[in-house]
């Protein structure tokens, strides 16, 4: 964070209205998008931004330390996303914390950490034919393993920012992005599948 | 079949994700995000003290209802901002001198022995519906018992957010006249709709509902306010403590010479 951005945030911890404005100003676009990612609706993404903004404003004498600003934003914006699509979602939704919390998903999120020193294991995870496709996986994960990978990919935090943004152990986001990639992978081949099997069938039809 | 990198990935999704445009106006959000600061900052300010919480609600549905047009607009709600609480009696009252340029009554403590708390002197700032400031004024709020369980406010009187008082009873003391009267509120989350039989009481005027609270509450409040020497005052609760005490109180109040 820039010196300039950690005085707008003072500011705005000091009760600055106009200071708040700058800061909404200067990311609204951003935190937009981030809730479009995750509830994929944009009436959604409208409510949980101005939510977000509120909660920031009433909330701000909770944030500490100022040049945890974008974070602190993050993790509202998030838990904000979670609630509405919880509230969305019918009593009988998968649990999926239950399947991450298997040890073997941890101890394979390990792999995040070679993903992290090179470009290996991606590549075998994810093959997509078209943007179409990768645009559809996406889609079908549960939104927190699309909470994940946005944060990861889009907001380029690491897995341990990402740990106190969903408020969640770094193992266990280590998991699910491993488990998000794997999905995806299953997602995309199946796909693969499909449309082969298709153009088989008009092949031989 | 094309191989999709982890900076593919990376790539794509910001791609997808920077094409993405708002329906809504960067501005009108703003205005509308700041709409909603004022509604519920009136809860937010004093989330720790239900007392002064209830009263902050009760000034700005009063306010709603009644006060007069003021310049280019009408006063559609107070928001209050408030310095830190001070333990002292004493520091209130000088605040109350330096910054409201008046001085209030503010008992030490009243017969029944209920002790002063805490207490702030606020900024109240009152906006139109489209936020724009029309007015501020400084009030002073002080907390007494244990809980606290009473809240005395007092401010200089202003035409502009002179307040209906609730239907109740009147009582003229020491030529001061005396207004108590209790509501029963309910406090709803944000967006949550009231019942059917709520909506009744409501239009029957047996019930106030008040939105921008955690979860669903319903609560008593009991008040007493008059107006003396150009100050308006409140003494409220919505704990255990009977209107005929309140009242009880407020005349100590104005006993003070």
């Amino acid at each position: 964070m820039n010196e300039e951005k950690k005085a707008l945030v003072e500011l705005m911890l000091g009760g600055s209205e106009a200071a708040f404005d700058e800061l909404y100003r200067s990311s609204s676009k951003k935190l937009y998008r981030m809730a479009y990612f995750i509830t994929g609706n944009r009436s959604d993404s409208e409510d949980i931004l101005q939510e977000t903004f509120v909660k920031c404003f009433l909330h701000r004498d909770k944030l500490r330390e100022p040049e945890r600003f974008e974070s602190w934003l993050y993790q509202i914006l998030v838990r904000t996303a979670w609630r509405v699509e919880k509230r969305k979602k019918s009593r009988s939704e998968l649990s999926f914390e239950g399947i991450l919390d298997q040890e073997e998903d941890h101890a394979r999120g390990d792999w995040i950490e070679e993903d992290e020193r090179g470009k290996g294991p991606l590549v075998v995870v994810l093959e997509a034919e078209t943007a179409g496709q990768i645009r559809e996986a996406l889609r079908k994960l549960d939104v927190k393993y699309r909470t994940v990978i946005l944060l990861y990919y889009y907001n380029e935090l690491s897995t341990k920012e990402i740990a106190r943004v969903t408020g969640t152990m770094e193992g266990t986001v280590k998991s699910r992005l491993f488990k998000a990639r794997k999905l995806l992978k299953g997602i995309l081949e199946a796909e693969d599948n499909l449309e082969g099997e298709q153009e088989r069938g008009i092949c031989h039809g | 079949m094309a191989r999709t990198s982890e900076e593919q990935l990376k790539r794509f999704i910001n791609t997808e994700l920077d094409s993405i445009t708002p329906d809504m106006d960067e501005e009108r959000r703003l205005l509308e995000i700041h709409k909603k600061l004022n509604k519920r900052s009136n809860f937010m300010k004093f989330r720790k003290n239900k007392f002064a919480v209830a009263l902050t609600a009760i000034l700005v549905i009063t306010v709603l209802g009644t006060v007069t047009a003021v310049a280019a607009g009408k006063i559609t709600g107070l928001i209050s901002e408030n310095d830190k609480n001070t333990q002292s009696i004493v520091e209130l009252r000088e605040l109350s001198k330096t910054q409201m340029k008046a001085s209030p009554k503010l008992p030490d403590s009243f017969k029944n022995g209920m002790a002063f708390a805490n207490g702030n002197l606020s900024k109240v700032k009152g906006v139109d519906e489209n936020n724009n400031q029309m007015m501020t004024y400084s009030e002073a709020y002080a907390e007494y018992g244990e809980n606290p369980q009473v809240t005395l406010t007092a401010h200089v009187h202003m035409d502009e957010i002179s307040e209906e008082n609730e239907p109740g009873q009147k009582e003229v003391y020491q030529g001061v006249e005396l207004n108590s009267s209790q509501v029963q509120y309910l406090f709803l989350p944000e967006g949550q709709e009231p019942s059917e039989k709520d909506k009744k009481l409501q239009d029957e005027g047996k019930l106030a509902i008040s939105y921008g609270s955690d979860q669903e509450e319903r609560v008593l409040f009991k008040s007493v306010t008059w107006s003396e020497n150009g100050i308006d005052y409140l003494l409220f609760s919505s704990d255990n403590v009977e209107l005929n005490s309140l009242t009880a109180m407020a005349k100590e109040v104005i006993d003070i010479k």
